[in-house]
């Protein structure tokens, strides 16, 4: 498959660390409680605001406002064999055109078989077939949203018997392919290492950071079965330390890239949720002061 | 290998119907270790149709108690009610499901209310037809006003107790306003209902009242046409 040309993205996000942001903490971030600290940017899912009108829009309207954002949808099934689910994508394309968000992203997964419709991000094997169907999908999206999008690494419970090429070679042949780029999440790393007896580091270490634009950070629940341990990716707790090890892991070599701190279940207070964007911010000035300093080594040399 | 929709239609399968539908060498690992992967899946999915049920119905829940709540929900939900819909739309069939799984009228009529309400809460934004925008034609303009519904306008039919539950006055038709940020709720009886099904589509202000005025006194009539357009329900 040809590559598509890659199109400038509309405005960047910072590399700096930003929140899932949920209804409860609209007031936090809109000034309304007090002298509350703000993240450097915010991401929604876009299918919470799919509707034609209401308040959902003047919220998201007055956040757009104030910080950057970051679209991450769920439910374009982008690995159904029959195809991307056209009604997402044309409601996910109303609300690109009309907030220009500074990213979009969804997921290496598909949730559409026929007529059921899965709330879930169902796994994909890795092989030639569903890079093919996933790389026309994307090209299908991007060509509709007039701009590259950002595809995330899976959290699995399951590996195909047919696999062809590891989770690195896959991701790399889709970005590479189809222009997108790698939204990696580091909990699903972690979850998917655990689940499946891999080595989450060099997992990370496989990955190319120029093909990363984003990365995102959650907690995951660990359920004992006995002979092993289950890992589940509930977005439900604070980011493990094993994450926060794989995460600084990964930015001293690629540097400082935009962190979204993710925190979907059992939504804690808008207090929590920044402690732990700013535990991600001080590893990405970490970083970033490694990265200045080799700089200044290389130029001395 | 299976190609990528046999294997997509298995894990349907597999989901909606148990996991004897998995094909044994699709996965690698133990027939255990499969299963519980699978679950995982499953379990996510029930589980975020059961909180998108939850959270469309919310008087329903408290009306009716969690556990029946819950216990209908997963009937529903297992049944197969919920498997062609997005999350946000699972919510539409679910009034009519509990009243073909004989739920008491008045809890029915609730849900179809919380149905009408997130509908009315979700339609599009439109300026609403005031009183004030009346005020300013003379007769001829007004009566040559074409009118329709505002998109967010619902009528739903319900028992008289439900609508004073809700602390409105009277009335067996409930009709559900968002003419800006709030919600708003009018009690009315037949004539609203008419009114409401003869503003469905474009109608002047004139054709209005001459085809209403068969039924209804004309008294009645302006009384409701201000009502009316005092929810913004017109357009």
């Amino acid at each position: 498959m040809e590559r598509i040309p890659a199109l400038p993205l509309a405005r960047a996000l910072p590399p700096l660390a930003g929140i899932g942001l949920k209804p409860c903490h609209y007031g936090a971030v809109l000034g309304e409680c007090g002298d509350a600290p703000l993240p450097a940017w915010a991401e929604v899912h876009p299918q919470n605001y799919f509707a034609d009108g209401g308040p959902v829009h003047r919220w998201l309207e007055a956040v757009a406002a104030v910080l950057p954002l970051s679209f991450h949808s769920t439910g374009l099934s982008l690995g159904s064999a029959a195809g991307p689910c056209l009604e997402e994508l044309a409601a996910l394309a109303r609300l690109v055109d009309r907030y220009q968000p500074a990213q979009v992203s969804d997921h290496l997964s598909w949730s559409v078989s026929g007529a059921d419709h899965f709330p879930d991000l169902l796994p994909m094997p890795y092989n030639e077939t569903a890079l093919h169907r996933l790389c026309t999908s994307i090209a299908m999206v991007q060509d509709r949203l007039r701009r590259p999008i950002l595809i995330e690494n899976p959290s699995r419970y399951l590996a195909f018997a047919g696999d062809t090429m590891d989770e690195a070679a896959f991701l790399h042949q889709l970005c590479r392919q189809s222009g997108c780029g790698l939204l990696f999440d580091i909990n699903n790393v972690a979850v998917s290492a655990g689940n499946l007896g891999l080595d989450a580091a060099a997992m990370v270490d496989a990955i190319d950071p120029a093909l990363v634009c984003e990365v995102h950070l959650a907690g995951h629940a660990r359920e004992d079965h006995g002979s092993f341990v289950l890992a589940i990716d509930d977005h439900g707790s604070p980011v493990a330390a094993e994450t926060w090890a794989l995460f600084a892991r990964f930015v001293a070599r690629a540097g400082a890239l935009p962190t979204l701190i993710e925190w979907d279940t059992d939504v804690p207070d808008y207090a929590v949720l920044m402690r732990e964007a700013a535990m991600a911010g001080a590893i990405l000035a970490a970083a970033e002061g490694l990265a200045a300093a080799e700089g200044d080594h290389a130029r001395a040399a | 290998m299976l190609a990528l929709h046999e294997a997509q239609a298995a894990i349907a399968a597999a989901i909606r119907f148990g996991p004897g539908r998995i094909p044994a060498a699709l996965f690698t690992g133990s027939a255990e270790r499969v299963l519980l992967g699978l679950k995982i899946h499953a379990n996510t999915i029930s589980h975020g149709r059961l909180i998108a049920l939850e959270d469309s119905f919310p008087l329903t829940r408290s009306a009716m108690g969690h556990p029946r709540f819950n216990r209908l929900s997963r009937r529903f939900v297992e049944g197969g009610g919920a498997a062609a819909a997005s999350l946000a739309m699972i919510g539409a069939p679910f009034p009519e499901w509990l009243a073909a799984a004989r739920t008491a009228r008045w809890l029915v009529q609730l849900a179809q209310f919380e149905w009408a309400w997130l509908c009315a809460y979700r339609a599009a934004d439109a300026p609403a037809l005031g009183l004030a925008d009346l005020a300013r034609l003379d007769e001829t303009a007004l009566l040559a006003l074409p009118i329709t519904l505002h998109p967010a306008a619902q009528l739903v039919h319900s028992d008289p107790r439900l609508i004073r539950c809700l602390g409105l006055q009277h009335g067996d038709w409930l009709l559900v306003t968002r003419p800006a940020a709030e919600v708003l709720l009018v009690g009315g009886g037949a004539e609203l209902a008419a009114l409401f099904a003869a503003v469905r589509r474009p109608i002047t202000v004139g054709t209005l009242l001459e085809r209403l005025q068969r039924a209804h006194p004309e008294a009645a009539l302006l009384a409701l046409f201000t009502l009316a357009i005092g929810a913004g329900a017109l357009t």
